[in-house]
């Protein structure tokens, strides 16, 4: 168990920490942007879900930047903890801050006298965060290039804003339109983007790069 | 051996999944938010309905606006953009009292009196019809209704309807036949029909253009660091100036292409349905219009990408260019107009050629100090890039020895 | 012109950090080898040599030409840095072609002499894989391609060897040799070997501090009649390496057969023997201490 703990303190140390303080400065930086007072429930859902989802993809997708030198993800996979493990651990921070994140922005948010449904926002954000960061994840992972990560999670994002229709129940910025209803297929797509991200790197694009 | 310099560079970026990563998002965004937009007929004589146009009537602004701090101090609920994103402001007692006087001062009326004014003519008018407009005092000059705005702003804070900007650009009355055939002359002889069509392909453009490059930036200032060249390229004979400007020109060349192709494409088929309807298109709008709307737009994100990235040593340029690209988007007060010096320039409509013609001085200030902004990081880059060649160091590098 | 670099009282500070103290040193054409543990200063040294850093104090001039002169001295020096490599994505040709262009080479001048470089690097039949499938020989031949196509009067090679299999490493000094006739060819390495085939002016770089330069065969004159062999028992090693300087050792069975430096006969059954390089320098390192 002690490995795994300096496994994470050594990423976090070494990688990860500007990552950290970019969802800080986020959080730090929200009162300029956006008002957590007296908010409806549609406006309470559009702080989460156009402000406060960038955390998923600023903590999600830079999971794999010390295997982008080939050397260390060669020494890494001659190791005997197998390579699934170290993702999975290394998600565990980025899990963590994300999940206590969403948990403060709405925390303040009712404190500022807020009118909205705790839970129910509260398990939409999260799972509308974690598949948008599910999705620079798993960019990353296949094609080991963080940038490319970023910029189609970005895109993404970006192409909601216009309203695409073709993304159908895996669109974001839902709620905010009223409809809570689309939360588990955030779920399930994060969830397969990040199990599908991890094999498929292992045995596909690790042989190929 | 810039020329060299500068074809080998081409190549490389069409070697790159970045770039093809690129053309296909832009291509895809562009063409699926470009189709079905043709409304596009001469208006006739005793249509219902011409369209809608902002208002430059002195009154009507006035009363529109009013009518909207009305509603506003009902609910003590103000709604306001300062950086772009949504902020409720709420004011204190005194405060609303503040602006309930400002309100009897335009009206000659008490708060009371225009509140009741205004549930009636809802109540009336349910069913459609105009909205309600609050008549001013007898007398009331524009000054002194700006002067009273200001004073709104004042309390309200920034970002809000009481702007000059915002409240001149938003009270929006029905086109009369005249006004229809006016826009309608101007858009097909000043605009020959493709400029207009062509100035809402930057519209959309500008938008996915205001952070695609980022992307082909970094991942081209980053790459020397990745592969292990830069010591080795540092010690040939070639300056600063031409590795970093053949790079830079590279990559802006390649961006622009598919740009300006896909204008072309897109301008055709409206090239020749101007034609039958009588009207000489612009056949060369692919060029000119997105020249001024997009390219300094591309250089500036670019460049910044460069800059920022050389600096750093780092991807952080991503983050900040994505906030510098959406405060600059939700930040317009207005989808048509409104460039001061946003980034992204909109204008989502086809036509309102002559609006455009009142504001293109404006634009081009706007696209005149992006264009010298990003001749300015091109030429910072270069600095940095010379420094870190004499051994200066990144500032990523130098916090990695902070750390050790 | 002269064919030399001459270094004087060179000194290089990081900070509060000194790398090169006070470095005296002339290198005149053929190969000079430059010896020393890692971290010594070696690649300080040699990226000072080639504009790559800027020295705090002191004179460098190559064939004349004052260090601080950039363009000139970018001209005419080829530097191989420790860890060279090449776009991922471009082929053997295209990287030694992209290079030649930095160097300022027209087309018609590129056209003849990638593929004769190639040629004399022995990549010529290579010349279409990507640089991202070769071996690190093969990175490193490329290297030494690049480091000469611009027929500069010094080349300077940093640790050229590091990590190359024996047969590699002997062609590729060799090469070096042949490189050398009419050049100056520095050479860093912490792997005397190297060295020992090779060079014959060396200096040895420790600490930041120049301890040895001269002759090969002074060098090994430092320790003439100071290395011994022995064969003892297994279980007595220990002991003897506390007590002596032992730089080889081989163990067969219960015996074991050990090299020692030592001022005098260290033991009866110890007898004399020829040093060499390697023996010198362990020598010297110690002494340092």
């Amino acid at each position: 168990m002690r490995n795994y703990a300096n496994l994470i303190s050594s990423f976090v140390k070494k990688q990860y920490y500007p990552h950290l303080l970019l969802v800080l400065l986020l959080a730090l930086l929200s009162g300029g942007f956006v008002s957590l007072k007296g908010l409806e429930s549609v406006q309470a859902a559009k702080v989460m879900e156009m402000y406060v989802a960038f955390i998923g993809l600023i903590l999600f997708t830079p999971l794999f930047m010390p295997e982008q030198d080939k050397a260390i993800w060669n020494l890494e996979r001659s190791k005997k903890t197998s390579m699934w493990k170290v993702y999975l651990f290394r998600m565990l921070p980025a899990v963590l801050v994300c999940l206590l994140t969403i948990w403060m922005f709405l925390y303040q948010m009712k404190r500022g006298g807020g009118i909205f449904d705790f839970d129910i926002l509260f398990r939409g954000s999260c799972c509308e965060i974690f598949f948008l960061g599910s999705i620079g994840f798993f960019v990353s992972a296949v094609t080991n290039q963080v940038i490319i990560g970023y910029m189609i999670a970005v895109i993404y994002y970006v192409v909601n804003i216009g309203g695409n229709n073709y993304l159908g129940k895996f669109a974001l910025f839902r709620m905010m339109k009223g409809d809570y209803g689309t939360w588990m297929y955030w779920l399930l797509g994060a969830v397969l983007l990040f199990a599908s991200g991890i094999v498929v790197r292992e045995k596909i694009a690790y042989h190929k790069g | 051996m810039f020329g060299t310099l500068f074809i080998k560079e081409c190549r490389q970026v069409l070697k790159s999944l970045v770039y093809y990563i690129y053309v296909v998002i832009f291509v895809l965004f562009i063409t699926s938010q470009m189709s079905g937009e043709d409304e596009l007929r001469e208006p006739q004589p005793g249509w219902s309905y011409y369209g809608e146009t902002v208002t430059q009537d002195d009154d009507l602004i006035m009363e529109g606006t009013l009518a909207h701090l009305i509603q506003e101090v009902g609910r003590n609920s103000f709604t306001t953009y300062p950086i772009g994103f949504y902020k409720e402001v709420n004011l204190t007692d005194g405060e609303i009292e503040q602006v309930k006087a400002i309100l009897e001062r335009c009206t000659g009326r008490s708060f009371e009196v225009l509140d009741e004014e205004m549930e009636q003519q809802f109540i009336q008018n349910s069913v459609g019809g105009a909205s309600y407009q609050a008549a001013v005092k007898e007398g009331l000059t524009y000054a002194e209704f700006e002067a009273a705005m200001e004073e709104v702003c004042d309390l309200v804070g920034k970002g809000s309807f009481y702007e000059k900007g915002n409240y001149e650009n938003s009270i929006s009355v029905p086109m009369t036949y005249e006004q229809a055939k006016e826009e309608f002359d101007a858009l097909s002889t000043k605009d020959g029909l493709t400029r207009a069509y062509m100035r809402l392909f930057c519209d959309y453009a500008g938008i996915i253009l205001s952070v695609l490059p980022i992307f082909i930036g970094v991942s081209r200032a980053l790459r020397d660091k990745r592969a292990k060249v830069q010591q080795v390229i540092f010690s040939k004979s070639a300056s600063g100036i031409q590795i970093i400007v053949s790079r830079y020109l590279a990559n802006l060349v390649m961006i622009s292409i598919p740009v300006f192709l896909t204008a072309l494409l897109l301008q055709q088929p409206f090239y020749y349905r101007a034609q039958t309807m009588g009207i000489q298109g612009d056949i060369w709008a692919f060029l000119t219009v997105p020249g001024i709307w997009l390219l300094p737009e591309i250089m500036t994100v670019l460049a910044v990408s460069f800059l920022i990235t050389e600096f750093t040593d780092t991807i952080w340029t991503i983050f900040l260019q994505v906030a510098w690209a959406f405060t600059s988007l939700i930040s317009a007060t207005t989808l048509v107009g409104d460039f001061g010096l946003k980034l992204v320039a909109r204008w989502n409509t086809l036509g309102r050629t002559l609006l455009y013609f009142s504001l293109e001085k404006e634009l081009f200030f706007n696209r005149g100090f992006y264009f010298l902004l990003a001749a300015v990081c091109v030429i910072l880059t270069v600095l940095v890039y010379e420094k870190k060649r004499r051994g200066g160091e990144s500032v990523h590098e130098k916090l990695r020895k902070f750390d050790k | 012109m002269e064919m030399s670099i001459e270094i004087r009282d060179l000194t290089k500070n990081y900070g509060k950090k000194q790398a090169l103290s006070k470095v005296d040193l002339t290198i005149s054409q053929g190969m000079f080898g430059l010896l020393g543990p890692n971290g010594a200063g070696k690649t300080t040294l040699m990226k000072i040599l080639t504009t790559l850093l800027k020295k705090t104090e002191g004179e460098v001039t190559i064939c004349g030409v004052p260090v601080e002169k950039n363009r000139q001295i970018r001209d005419m020096t080829g530097y191989l840095p420790q860890d060279f490599s090449m776009y991922g994505n471009m082929s053997v040709y295209e990287a030694l072609d992209y290079l030649a262009v930095l160097s300022g080479m027209s087309k018609s001048e590129r056209k003849s002499k990638v593929p004769e470089m190639l040629e004399k690097v022995n990549l010529l039949e290579k010349q279409k894989i990507k640089v991202k499938s070769m071996s690190g020989g093969m990175i490193r031949r490329l290297g030494i391609a690049q480091a000469i196509i611009h027929d500069p009067k010094v080349i300077i090679v940093d640790e050229p060897t590091a990590g190359l299999d024996p047969e590699e490493r002997v062609r590729f000094r060799n090469l070096l040799c042949e490189i050398a006739k009419d050049r100056i060819v520095l050479l860093s390495t912490h792997i005397v070997g190297d060295i020992e085939a090779t060079c014959e002016n060396i200096a040895v770089l420790n600490q930041g501090k120049i301890c040895f330069k001269g002759k090969v065969t002074e060098l090994l004159s430092m320790v003439e009649g100071k290395v011994y062999s022995a064969e003892i028992a297994a279980v007595e090693l220990e002991k003897v390496k506390e007590k002596y300087m032992v730089t080889g050792i081989l163990v067969t069975g219960s015996t074991a057969n050990i090299k020692i430096i030592a001022d005098e006969q260290p033991f009866s059954q110890a007898r004399q023997v020829q040093p060499d390089v390697e023996d010198a320098y362990m020598y010297l390192m110690h002494k340092e201490k």
